[in-house]
């Protein structure tokens, strides 16, 4: 192992294998899962085949997980040697494009791969809650497996190809939304040309495309653990889905190593995106930031963080078409009603509300202590809680599109459906609520510890603490209380307003320190 | 080499001559028997210096002396583990938000938001600072005039040389008129050119009646700026005072560089005689000379009187800033601190 070409790589693994902190997830990782599983196990009478809906939940969990990792973890590879400046000083040296790719990639890549490989012999517990094989639990871990490596080849080629960290993890996104739901679209839209179009089924055209997106919707390790899953699955655990994801995992790094070059000449001056806002002399002067408001860090935030009014716009043209054009790609035969339709989109975008918020106020912060500013910006006359609100009130103003068509699709919801459903409304907008405030906390907090990442690590913590607490009040309900104790639930979900309370009072320390430390 | 236990002495200086001359106005920085500790490092201890207002004060020491923590102490920036920091009268800890409003801070590395034009900087911290639109408009054209970037408010910073954002940086900190600058290593990096011309823009704010403290690891760069100077090494202040007292060695031995428009052998054997030189030392330029003599036996004009009398035609002749360096390398230590 002393060729050149693995020097980073064992020095990445060397590395590594000495955080203390890496074991120390990879512990609160079997914590999370010993909890899920001793919760599933005095849950038994409720399930009819608990084995399965726990390891189903398992999974579901690790392919959420690594693709956000996509989005972040993996696709910082290079980018952060980019935003850096470094990457030009590793090039200086005698490390090959190839070494400093495994370097950097494939020594997470390995990570990713140790999470999912501790994991495996707890997961096999599962057989004796019943319901699954150990042949479905092999073939699952084989399709993580090959997802982390398509993810992790994805997001490196992504990150040779842009030249920030927020770049690649568009561009990651986008593919991966391409990946996941262009072949569904297309084969929404043939089904549709098929019934409103004289299209010939036995075409060659037809049948081509038709093979292509059956085939593409068969590589996405979602479709493949919806079959794994199956009662019965018996078939070899490496199917079309490992043997495609590999492929590609391996195409997009020989992408990455042959793009290497091309893309990172050239150093540029790192600093922070100034996005689609125009100049205020230019031509488009009508898309510029405007002269500063009273209230600066507000205007400030929404402008250069959020992307100001001409983000506002985007945003609201591109989701109103993509809510109108699913609506409209899927109301081909039997149409989903409106109602219901609306229902779900208030859902999602209820959802996305949250992360968007998280995501836009996590980067506002962690740019600030990025780009070393925070000096500057905390000795102006304002205190350090009211800094973060003015920061958060700036992002908050970037997501007018959002929250608009998420009031306006519940609003619809409500109009057709003359309810929402059966639940109880108080309780799921209390919990929900509580669980955001929470999440916004946590992912502000980590953007001003770590340097990248404070989205996913927010997210892997509120699932453990999650776990943990709906396991407590599983507990409770099936053995003190008996169910549907409210004022019990109330209690629970208040939890999350307590941690955000300490977590307040904290990011106002850090604040502090790191403009102290700059 | 000056004793550390001399320090309380000349800490004391500057406030002691201001009550004898009966004024009444605080100094614009105070500090006393200060300490911080980082953990297990500390890095200043038992701090005391003054500057008086309306005064350019060098805060000079080696790499690791503590300058960058002062200036945060001072910034309100850190708390100070014990002692006490005072500017215009105002504690630093209790009243940091008066002291706040008093001055600015530039740290010793570009901190800005690159990805705004200069003009959107500016009128972003003008506005922070609570100033009307009208207000805002003359402020940011004061300031831009005083730094010389009228014609390039619309370039985006990124854009900018390393001289040209070290001026964008001084620009914001004046735009709320504070009453005090503090600057840490503001010439680092910087081309002689525009080192030349940060100093004289800091000239022209001391002429505006501001106060000025400056950080620095190279004494002689702040030679002809600055009116007083602390000394500090390893967290421990070694010379506080006038940048006379400084120049004069043991408080009468003067040093001047004398240069002659052209060589006249017969000035320097003069001078080698004369009652009170007490040492004369050529230079490397040609017929330049370092004369140190005792300014109890002698004045500036006698030796420059003696000079012409005896046939030399003078082209300079001005303090010996050179001895400022050599009393830095006298009172700090060499090495790394650990």
């Amino acid at each position: 192992m002393s060729l050149p070409i693995f020097a980073l790589f064992t020095r990445s693994l060397r590395v590594e294998s000495r955080q203390l902190t890496l074991y120390l997830g990879r512990l609160a990782l079997l914590v999370v899962i010993g909890f899920y599983l001793l919760e599933f196990q005095s849950l038994s009478r409720f399930y009819g085949a608990p084995g399965l809906t726990f390891f189903e939940s398992v999974v579901m969990i690790n392919l959420v997980f690594i693709t956000l990792a996509g989005l972040s973890y993996f696709a910082s590879a290079i980018t952060e040697e980019k935003e850096e400046m470094t990457l030009g000083l590793l090039r200086m040296t005698r490390l090959s494009p190839l070494s400093i790719l495994l370097g950097k990639s494939t020594a997470r890549m390995i990570g990713a791969i140790i999470l999912l490989a501790v994991q495996f012999p707890f997961t096999l517990l599962a057989v004796t809650l019943g319901g699954i094989a150990p042949v479905q639990i092999v073939a699952a871990y084989a399709t993580l497996l090959a997802y982390v490596v398509f993810v992790s080849g994805l997001a490196l080629c992504c990150s040779v190809v842009a030249s920030r960290n927020s770049g690649a993890g568009w561009l990651v996104g986008i593919m991966l939304a391409g990946f996941f739901f262009g072949p569904l679209l297309g084969q929404d839209m043939l089904a549709g040309l098929k019934n409103k179009t004289d299209l010939d089924p036995s075409g060659v055209l037809y049948c081509a495309l038709e093979f292509i997106f059956k085939w593409a919707v068969s590589a996405s390790p979602f479709s493949r653990v919806e079959q794994i899953m199956q009662t019965g699955f018996s078939a070899f655990p490496v199917g079309w889905q490992v043997v495609s994801n590999v492929l590609a995992g391996a195409v997009f790094f020989l992408a990455a190593w042959a793009g290497f070059d091309r893309f990172t000449r050239q150093q540029k001056e790192a600093s922070p995106a100034r996005g689609l806002l125009a100049k205020s002399k230019s031509r488009f002067r009508i898309f510029s930031p405007g002269r500063a408001w009273p209230n600066a860090l507000v205007w400030k935030d929404f402008n250069f963080v959020a992307g100001g009014w001409t983000m506002v716009l985007i945003k609201f043209w591109v989701i109103g078409l993509a809510l109108v054009g699913i609506y409209a790609a899927t109301s081909h035969g039997s149409r989903t009603p409106l109602g219901e339709y609306c229902l779900g989109v208030g859902y999602v975008m209820g959802l996305v509300l949250i992360f968007e918020l998280a995501w836009v106020a996590s980067r506002a912060f962690n740019e600030e202590m990025k780009w070393q500013t925070l000096a500057a910006v905390v000795l102006l006359p304002v205190s350090i809680p009211s800094l973060a609100y003015r920061k958060v009130a700036g992002c908050l103003l970037g997501l007018i599109p959002s929250a608009t068509y998420t009031f306006l699709a519940v609003a619809v919801s409500i109009w057709i459906r003359g309810e929402l459903s059966g639940n109880d409304w108080f309780e799921v907008c209390f919990i929900g609520f509580a669980q955001a405030v929470l999440f916004l906390h946590l992912a502000v907090y980590l953007s001003l510890v770590l340097k990248y990442g404070a989205i996913l690590a927010a997210l892997a913590l509120m699932f453990v603490g999650e776990t943990l607490t709906t396991a407590m009040l599983n507990f409770l309900f099936a053995f003190l209380l008996g169910s549907g104790n409210e004022t019990v639930i109330i209690f629970f979900g208040a939890i999350p307003l307590v941690i955000a309370a300490v977590l307040h009072r904290q990011i106002g320390r850090r604040l502090a320190k790191v403009a102290a430390n700059e | 080499m000056a004793e550390s236990n001399d320090v309380p002495a000349a800490a004391h200086e500057l406030p002691a001559a201001r009550l004898a001359e009966g004024r009444s106005a605080p100094p614009a920085v105070e500090v006393k028997d200060l300490y911080f500790s980082y953990k297990n490092h500390r890095a200043l201890s038992g701090v005391s210096f003054s500057v008086e207002p309306r005064s350019i004060h060098g805060f000079v020491g080696p790499n690791g002396a503590g300058k960058t923590t002062m200036l945060k102490i001072l910034a309100t920036l850190l708390k100070p583990k014990s002692g006490e920091a005072r500017l215009f009268g105002l504690d630093a800890v209790r009243d940091y938000k008066k002291v706040r409003a008093k001055l600015s801070f530039m740290p010793d590395h570009f901190s800005m938001y690159r990805q705004m034009t200069i003009f959107e900087y500016l009128d972003f911290f003008a506005a922070a600072y609570g100033q009307a639109l009208a207000e805002r408009d003359r402020v940011i054209h004061d300031v831009l005039k005083l730094t010389d970037m009228e014609g390039r408010q619309n370039d985006l910073i990124r854009t900018l040389s390393r001289g040209m954002q070290q001026r964008v940086s001084l620009a914001r900190v004046l735009v709320h008129d504070p009453e005090l600058l503090l600057l840490d290593e503001p010439a680092s990096g910087l081309d002689p050119r525009a080192r030349i011309e940060l100093m004289e823009i800091l000239k022209e704010l001391r002429r505006m009646g501001k106060t000025i403290f400056i950080s620095s690891h190279i004494l002689s760069e702040l030679a002809t700026l600055c009116d007083s100077f602390t000394i500090i090494d390893r967290g421990v202040v070694k010379y506080t005072g006038s940048k006379h007292a400084l120049l004069v060695q043991d408080g009468r031995i003067h040093s001047y560089v004398i240069a002659l428009a052209r060589s006249h052998p017969p000035v320097e054997e003069m001078l080698r005689k004369m009652d009170g030189v007490t040492g004369v030392s050529p230079m490397d330029e040609e017929a330049a000379y370092r004369v140190t003599f005792d300014a109890e036996k002698l004045g500036v004009n006698a030796v420059l009187s003696a000079i012409i009398a005896s046939g030399g035609e003078l082209a300079s002749l001005q303090e010996d800033t050179g001895q400022l360096n050599r009393a830095f390398m006298d009172l700090t230590e060499p090495g790394v601190p650990t």
